[in-house]
Parts: C-alpha cells; structure tokens; sequence
C-alpha cells in the first residue's frame, strides 16, 4: 500500500525537475567532445568540466601574457631599430649559425643514442654544457639590446664552439665506457 | 512531434551539431535533476550530464528506436551516477533503526513545493537517497535496484523506508520552520 509521500513522488514527478543546469557550459564541452570518439572510459571523470574550466583561465592568462610580451617586445625593437638574430644582421653570420646549429643537433642526436654513463665527469661537462647555454641566452638577448655588435657575436659562436667540444667529449667518454666493459667481459 | 523526435535523432546519427543541440535543450533539464538528486552536487551533475550526452550521441547510431531516446538517455544518466558514487564508496548497509511515523505525512505534503521536496530529497543520506530515487521517481523494482547496486533485496527496501521516512521528517520540519 502507497504512503502519502509515495504518491505525491509518483503523481508529482515531473514537477520535482526543479533545477536547470548550466547550458552554454556545458554545451560546449560537448560540443567540443561529441564525434571526436573521446570515451568516458578514455576522459577519466572529474577532468571534464573542471579540467575544461582550469584549461580555459589558464589559455586565457597564458594567452595575454604571451601578446603583451611579444608587443612589448616588438614595439621595444622597432623603437630601437635593433636586429634580433644573425641572419637579421648578416647573411653570412646566419649561415654560419645555422652551420653550428646543425652540428649541434647531429651530435646531440647521436648522444641520444648512446647508454650515458653517470659518473662525475660526465656530470660536470653536462654541468659546463648547461653554463654554456646560460652564456648563449644572455648573448641573444644582449644581441637584441645592442645589436650588431661583434664582441656578442663572437660569445654566440664561442658558445656553439664550446657545447660542440663537450658533446663530443661526452661521446668519446661513454665510448671509452663501452670498450672497457666489452674488454671486462672479453677478459672474463 | 513524433516525426520531429524521428527527425532531430536522425540528424543527430548524422552528425548535425545543432540537431544534438536541440536533443540536448529537450532532455538536459529532466536529465540533470535525476543526476543532482542522486548525486547531490551540482558539479558532479553537470559533469556526469556532460559524459552521459558525450555517450548519447557518439553511439547514438546504435539506438534501434529513437521514440526510446529518452530512456535510452535516462538509463545512461542513472548508470553514470551510480559509476560515479560506486568510487564515493557508498555503504548501503541493512538498518535496523526505528522508521518514523507516517501518519503526518498527508499534513507535511499537503503544502509542500515540488521545490521543497526536490531539496528534502538531496538532503537525505546518500545510500538512502540513491535508493529514493531509482524506486520513487525513476521506477525500478527493488530486485533491479538490489542488482545495480550490488545490494540484496532487502537492504533495498529496508533503506527505502528510511529514506521514506527522512523525507517525511524533514519536510514536516520545514512545515515548522516557515
């Protein structure tokens, strides 16, 4: 037999939808998700609307910052009239960057490929590699404040000269590594 | 509006964003009062909402007969929620407490607001409410709540009596206090 409460539950449902959600919100996380196969399964809970909302501030803040600092920035050159990289400067000084640059980048890759050994020198020319790069971001920006001005550009190349040294010291030394234990094992 | 059901569903399968904007203004209300009242949190009810119609219209394609939309959807909303409180770890443990008279309920219903009700709801204890709400409201027996929830029969009918009985304490209390 119904109580009183069961049938004014029963006869009175429809009248009980008493609250109305947040449509645009969450319309647009729908929208942003429907047809792009993103399962619940693959979206853990609790990361949806308020991952969403936290993403969305920070795009927002992250956004103005970067175009106040690139306006900033950009209307700091143009009233100095100064030149931001090398090639800007000279066309030759931005070949040779790029020269550098690349050996860079073959000898970092080939680096990547090796099993490093963790020993203390190792540690410090990674230790002299990251002072190296200190030196080479304050040279760029005294390049943007001073602009063609040999002496910084010669601590730009300097620098390149330098990490180039190191990674192939790190290179020789994680070979030597290889060697000594392949002899080890040999000898055993 | 049948045939307008029939339509919008079938835009939906095709993909057309302001068919599932309109499937989503018809049902989003009704679907986010079942989750609020069993989840109690309007965040997680929003959340859950989000998902389940995220769910809806990417298997959408699925649905064999579209004037079934409705409770296709529900069913969807109701699974989220219980997902979602089975990691709360709600105890729906038997009781063995004294349920409250019923006899003044007719009084406390009388004058009570669909809107005092739906807040009576939330407030009560979470297995409790659960429970409330999938018999009361959402029509399921107590041997297919007992499975959805993991739960025997009886601990099922024993929490819906309390619940009954919470309910009918709190609105005579509020009867009082106005």
């Amino acid at each position: 037999m119904s109580t009183e409460i069961e049938k004014y539950l029963k006869n009175n449902r429809s009248l009980l939808d008493v609250e109305s959600p947040d449509d645009n919100r969450i319309w647009e996380g729908i929208s942003g998700r429907t047809g792009k196969h993103k399962s619940i399964e693959k979206n853990p809970r609790g990361r949806s609307l308020v991952f969403t909302r936290i993403r969305n501030i920070a795009a927002v803040i992250i956004m103005l910052f970067s175009l106040t600092y690139i306006t900033n920035d950009i209307i700091q050159d143009k009233k100095a009239g100064k030149m931001i990289t090398l090639n800007q400067i000279d066309r030759d000084l931005g070949e040779r960057e790029k020269e550098y640059r690349n050996l860079v980048n073959y000898k970092e890759g080939e680096l990547s490929s090796y099993d490093v050994p963790d020993n203390e020198l190792i540690r410090e020319i990674f230790s002299e590699i990251k002072n190296q790069d200190a030196i080479y971001a304050q040279a760029l920006k005294d390049l943007r404040e001073m602009g063609n001005d040999d002496q910084v550009i010669n601590i730009i190349f300097n620098t390149y000269e330098r990490k180039i040294q190191l990674l192939g010291l790190i290179i020789i030394e994680t070979n030597k590594q290889i060697n000594y234990e392949k002899d080890t094992q040999n000898s055993l | 509006m049948k045939e307008r059901t029939d339509n919008i569903i079938e835009k939906c399968i095709a993909g057309d964003i302001k068919a599932q904007f309109l499937l989503y203004k018809q049902y989003s209300k009704a679907m986010y009062n079942i989750a609020i009242r069993l989840l109690n949190n309007n965040m997680d009810a929003e959340d859950i909402l989000q998902e389940s119609f995220v769910k809806a219209f990417d298997s959408i394609g699925r649905l064999k007969n579209s004037q079934a939309f409705g409770s296709w959807l529900r069913r969807i909303v109701i699974n989220n929620c219980l997902s979602f409180l089975r990691t709360k770890k709600i105890y729906f443990e038997e009781i063995h407490e004294n349920i409250p008279a019923q006899e003044e309920e007719k009084s406390a219903l009388m004058i009570a607001d669909p809107v005092v009700v739906h807040n009576a709801i939330k407030k009560l204890p979470d297995g409790a409410r659960t429970i409330l709400v999938l018999y009361s409201l959402e029509g399921y027996n107590h041997r297919e709540i007992a499975e959805m929830l993991n739960i025997s029969e009886s601990t099922s009918r024993t929490q819906y009596h309390r619940a009954l009985g919470l309910l009918n304490k709190s609105l005579k209390e509020n009867i009082y206090v106005n």
